[in-house]
């Protein structure tokens, strides 16, 4: 299991995932599945030099990010997993890709998001899928900084 | 006569503060303005008021950015496919701010390099430096 942290956050690479919690969960490799940035290789560009020195970054779509996703969770390497939403999440999960835990870091407000916890956002359809996560086992957290206490999902849910 | 805008684009309130500051100092700043990432921004919602900030998308434009690999600065750097005639420029300080609206007219390679110069001049071990002097 090398999967060190799964996190969705619509910012990816920023100040926050780089100057802290790569260095909280000690990963060497950043791993992004995003199908727009993967289309798209001016963004795929400006996630790599946001990333710092010697941190590898892959971009991958969704199917294969699934795949590759999958392999670095059998890997030595300690991966960080990013994706902007808790759709991609479940889509990797419902692809077979095991993750006991998934951080929620940075949704921001727009249309149709609701305020969820602190700054996270959602809408009715990025809810649907944090309730899908749990009930395949899959522990949702909202998370946003490394000293930040985890808060659990089913705990700010007010809906389901 | 400066021929271009300038665009403070920070984490939180850093951009206002920058703004207000230089103006502390050079006295009213015109044509310069301050975008701030605020807690509750997407990178969209971001980029859609840097877009309005920008103003005419065919001018020209310097963007100065507060961290290079930050969310202003990936969302600016983004933004910049959208703005031909834009230079950006990460790690802004009060050195880079005020050289650009007092001492720059014309967004050229020269000047450019002239601004980052001034930014990496102002950074300075002060300790050390005047230590070296009282020797």
């Amino acid at each position: 299991m090398a999967l060190k942290l799964v996190r969705v956050d619509d910012r990816l690479i920023h100040g926050q995932v780089v100057a802290v919690w790569l260095k909280a969960v000690g990963a060497d490799r950043i791993v992004i599945v995003d199908d727009r940035t993967a289309q798209d290789a001016f963004l795929k560009d400006v996630l790599m030099l946001a990333a710092p020195r010697g941190v590898p970054v892959e971009v991958h779509g969704l199917a294969e990010g699934a795949v590759r996703v999958a392999e670095v969770a059998e890997d030595e390497e300690q991966a960080f997993v990013l994706m902007k939403s808790p759709l991609t999440a479940l889509r990797l999960r419902e692809a077979g890709v095991k993750f006991d835990v998934l951080n929620i870091g940075g949704m921001g407000s727009g249309p149709g998001r609701k305020p969820l916890y602190k700054n996270i956002s959602a809408n009715a359809e990025e809810m649907e899928a944090m309730r899908s996560l749990e009930r395949l086992g899959t522990r949702v957290e909202m998370r946003i900084v490394a000293d930040d206490r985890p808060v659990a999902f089913s705990s700010v849910d007010k809906g389901g | 006569m400066r021929d271009f805008r300038v665009l403070v684009a920070a984490h939180g309130g850093l951009a206002d503060a920058f703004v207000a500051s230089a103006a502390l100092i050079c006295g009213e700043l015109e044509d310069v303005h301050a975008v701030g990432l605020l807690p509750t921004d997407s990178p969209e919602s971001f980029g859609e008021r840097l877009m309005a900030a920008a103003g005419d998308p065919s001018a020209n434009l310097l963007i100065l950015t507060d961290l290079a690999g930050g969310t202003p600065h990936n969302v600016a750097l983004v933004a910049t496919r959208r703005l031909p005639k834009a230079v950006l420029i990460s790690g802004v300080n009060l050195a880079v701010l005020i050289e650009a609206v007092t001492s720059i007219d014309t967004l050229d390679g020269e000047s450019v390099e002239r601004l980052v110069a001034s930014g990496r001049e102002a950074l300075v071990d002060a300790g050390r430096l005047f230590a070296a002097r009282q020797r």
